[in-house]
């Protein structure tokens, strides 16, 4: 027998009730049991995958309860603590990706082919003034290398978004219009004023494959190596000469780890690749000795640790390296500039008696004008990618 | 703070909620104790240096809701309330619209120096809330509150303190001394707090996001296209933020057993400029109506005076919402529009088709949000002359193809919940036995919502609401 109205009524009614309770009753579980979570949960210090550090328990002080910091702190701290963050931001990431599928995620352009960073619509193309100030701060610095008895090479390196500009949607950005303007701009003035210099963009412009990777911002250390390569050439073509390790004396090993580059690490991984990460053995191995900020560390120049990113090349960002070789026949070579170097630096030492290496955004005991004065090299590698020929920032910045 | 935010989510509610519930109903006087002192903690949180101005109006309003209520003649009665009136209007003058002033003299050729002061949060809110008590005490609506406490709960009270709505003491007047808290007004308070929160967090600020950058771009020049996509984005932003807001401010209400008035009725569908302002921010036009039009005489008078009528209000409106010009030529606006309306276009707008009204009150109001959005006046000329770029209508902007791929899922939700369509479906679906189970259903849409929000506000910090400069 069918249920009269008004019994269907209380039932709906008991039904509706019953829901109403258990609706509550989980959002006052959900709204109770993760604070009690996110307190007695362990505290990581930093963010593997944001690369960096996670904010701390803000101190208590009437300025800063005043001010609003402390509540500005709070918020950040409980953001950056709450319970199962990263599964949550990793499925944030997921979903992002494969249910919505959107063009941009973290600032990421996902691409069939390539992560790729997202540019502002109104980039700016070629600044006169930043570009004089660099050329005159480029021609201070060939003077001072001259000075001391040294030559400058100025070594430029495209990124990865720069080579692979393709690859952008067409309704976004490429930045290609902008940096053609400014590397043509550049590279003229260099020549104006006497400053020798390698634009690999040349060399990885139309076959940029092998040594790019789909998700980081660097070249590989297949891109590295030839970068080595060009270096070798020119110096033996124009300053003096020097040996290469040619590819007959070494041989290149893909890790067996899957490589993290740089934005698939924004996206926690998720982007699928077949990137390879490279380490490489010598036939004849070269001893040397490497010290790191002034200590000397294991001799190696790839990392224990980093093994699946592009910290795996010499441990990542450092103010000073020096590696010694102690082959004085060698020349002495000095390397200045930001991650770039860092894959160069593994192959590079292998063509001089000693190589040091300075990275102004961590290292600040001497300008580098103190610097030459006191090291003297016979040559002065200057590494910068294409994004940054016009920037003061970091290492952009010489003083 | 923000109520979409984690620390409100986490830390806050679940703290005042267990505070407020660890007391037994019966202790109603200690209830409202616990919720005034959550209240004050809320607006500190958000406002450290200035919460005396807010504890300055509590006790100003509160002396004037008392000397009204003593046994005066008329005369002096009006000679208080008058005095009172001036006294919020000065507090928020000084805070609000004196920089304003100074600045507009100096460019006459004054030479005054600039205040240094910070406007209060919510100011406009808790002064006009503050003004209504008086204003019904002293029209002898409402009783005198001889509780301070009482008093300082309804002008401060949290869900509503910074955003509104704009609750008028007497229509809560009675809950503030004996209200019934029931699971069933808790659920829904439940169910209306997600409601709001996925609004603000899931579409406004991803509408906002789409905003901002085509605003921010278009001193720099857009097409036509990107135009009416940064106009179109900020029309769903202010309106999902607000009503948003709204929502999350009743539901919390609900759930501390308060009933506060509702301040959206889908304001996009109306027919008539007219029919918008009756569903948009209604607790702000319905205050204007009942404090400033109808004691201007309203429309009981003769066709001048009522155009000067509203005239003012609309003047004071656009004021309100802040010291720029912007916001006073945006209330002109919709006082002409209503003029027009009402002396001139009702007819015709009544023979109208209703598609064809529907686009005109939407194009007008999303010409007024230009307005409303823009730094300067010459900015809002700048961006109406982009968006009546017609001739550039076929050289299509490919910008426009990113940010419907990037946000088309919030353009899609926005544009559907800005009309009725789901709860008509959702009663259509009722009425034909399609769908069983509406109350489970809406249960896990709750979740469905505060799993996504909270996704959300870890992913971005991008938060600012809206209506905190008001």
């Amino acid at each position: 027998m069918a249920p009269s109205t008004k019994q269907r009524e209380r039932e709906d009614a008991a039904g509706i009730s019953g829901i109403r309770a258990v609706q509550t009753a989980l959002f006052l579980l959900v709204l109770f049991l993760i604070p009690v979570l996110t307190i007695f949960s362990p505290k990581e210090t930093t963010s593997y995958y944001e690369n960096r550090s996670l904010a701390e328990f803000p101190a208590l002080s009437s300025e800063a309860v005043l001010s609003g910091g402390y509540m500005s702190a709070l918020e950040q701290y409980i953001s950056d603590h709450l319970f199962k963050r990263e599964p949550l931001l990793r499925l944030a990431t997921r979903l992002d990706l494969e249910l919505f599928r959107l063009p941009v995620i973290s600032d990421v352009v996902v691409t069939d082919k390539a992560l790729l960073p997202m540019l502002a619509w109104d980039e700016a193309g070629l600044a006169p003034d930043a570009l004089a100030t660099m050329t005159a701060s480029l021609a201070k610095l060939n003077g001072a290398v001259e000075a001391a008895g040294g030559r400058l090479l100025y070594v430029g390196i495209p990124q990865q978004r720069s080579v692979m500009r393709a690859a952008y949607p067409a309704y976004l950005n490429n930045g290609g219009a902008a940096l053609s303007e400014t590397e043509a701009a550049f590279f003229g003035a260099l020549s104006e004023n006497g400053i020798a210099y390698i634009n690999m963009l040349d060399v990885f412009w139309e076959n940029y494959a092998p040594y790019y990777t789909a998700t980081d911002h660097h070249y590989n250390l297949l891109g590295a190596y030839e970068t080595y390569l060009q270096i070798a050439d020119y110096v033996s073509e124009a300053f003096f000469p020097v040996q290469a390790v040619g590819p007959e004396s070494l041989t290149f090993a893909p890790m067996d780890v899957s490589f993290l580059g740089s934005r698939n690490r924004k996206l926690f991984g998720l982007y699928p690749n077949g990137d390879i990460l490279y380490g490489y053995t010598l036939s004849e191995p070269i001893e040397f000795d490497r010290w790191d900020n002034g200590e000397p560390v294991e001799s190696t120049v790839f990392s224990s640790w980093g093994k699946n990113t592009y910290v795996y090349y010499m441990g990542g960002d450092i103010g000073e390296t020096i590696i010694r070789t102690y082959r004085d026949d060698l020349p002495n070579a000095l390397v200045i500039g930001d991650s770039f170097t860092n894959a160069l630096e593994t192959v590079l030492y292998l063509s001089f008696n000693e190589t040091r290496s300075l990275d102004f955004r961590h290292y600040d005991a001497q300008t580098v004008y103190e610097y030459l004065e006191a090291y003297r090299p016979d040559v002065v590698i200057y590494v910068r990618d294409d994004t940054s020929y016009l920037s003061t920032d970091g290492n952009g910045n010489l003083g | 703070m923000v109520f979409s935010s984690l620390v409100f989510l986490f830390l806050f509610l679940p703290v005042c909620l267990a505070l407020y519930y660890a007391v037994p109903g019966r202790f109603a006087g200690l209830r409202n104790f616990i919720l005034l002192c959550m209240s004050l903690a809320f607006y500190f949180y958000g406002e450290p240096r200035l919460v005396w101005v807010m504890l300055l109006s509590i006790l100003m309003n509160y002396i004037s809701g008392r000397l009204l209520g003593g046994d005066r003649p008329q005369g002096a009665r009006r000679a208080i309330m008058v005095l009172s009136v001036v006294g919020n209007l000065s507090i928020l003058f000084f805070f609000k619209y004196c920089n304003f002033v100074i600045e507009n003299l100096n460019a006459l050729g004054a030479s005054l120096p600039l205040l240094n002061v910070v406007m209060p949060i919510g100011i406009s809110f808790f002064t006009f809330q503050a003004m209504s008590y008086v204003l019904d005490v002293y029209r002898k609506t409402a009783a005198v509150q001889r509780n301070i406490g009482y008093l300082a709960l309804y002008i401060t009270m949290f869900p509503q303190l910074i955003a509104g709505p704009i609750v008028r003491y007497s229509d809560i007047a009675l809950e503030i001394t004996a209200r019934t808290h029931s699971l069933r007004q808790f659920s829904q308070g439940i169910t209306r707090f997600c409601h709001g929160l996925g609004k603000k967090v899931l579409i406004a600020n991803a509408m906002g996001l789409v905003a901002d950058e085509i605003f921010a771009a278009s001193a720099g020049g857009l097409s036509v296209h990107l135009a009416w996509l940064g106009a179109i984005s900020y029309t769903f932003q202010i309106y999902f933020d607000f009503s948003g807001y709204s929502d999350m401010a009743i539901g919390l209400g609900k759930m501390f057993g308060f009933t506060f008035l509702e301040n959206f009725n889908f304001p996009y569908i109306s027919r008539s400029i007219t029919e918008f302002w009756r569903r948009w921010h209604i607790s702000l036009s319905t205050w204007f109506r009942d404090y400033v039009y109808i004691p201007l005489g309203g429309s009981r008078c003769a066709r001048p005076r009522q155009i000067f009528n509203l005239f003012v209000v609309w003047l004071l409106t656009g004021f309100w919402h802040g010291a720029e010009w912007t916001f006073l030529l945006w209330g002109l606006y919709y006082a002409a529009l209503l003029v027009l309306e009402k002396f001139f276009l009702q007819k015709p707008l009544e023979k109208a088709p209703r598609f064809l009204r529907h686009a005109y009150a939407l194009l007008l109001v999303i010409a007024g949000w230009v307005l409303f959005r823009c730094d300067s006046v010459s900015g809002a000329l700048l961006y109406y002359r982009q968006m009546a770029d017609f001739g550039a209508l076929l050289a299509p902007d490919l910008r426009v193809l990113y940010y419907l791929r990037e946000y088309g899922v919030q353009f899609v939700l926005a544009a559907l919940l800005s009309t009725p369509v789901l709860s008509m479906a959702r009663k259509f679906l009722e009425s034909r036995g399609i769908l069983r189970f509406p109350a489970l259903l809406s249960a896990l849409c709750v979740f469905f919502i505060l799993f996504f929000v909270v996704l959300s506000l870890l992913q971005s910090s991008y938060n600012p609401f809206i209506y905190f400069r008001f």
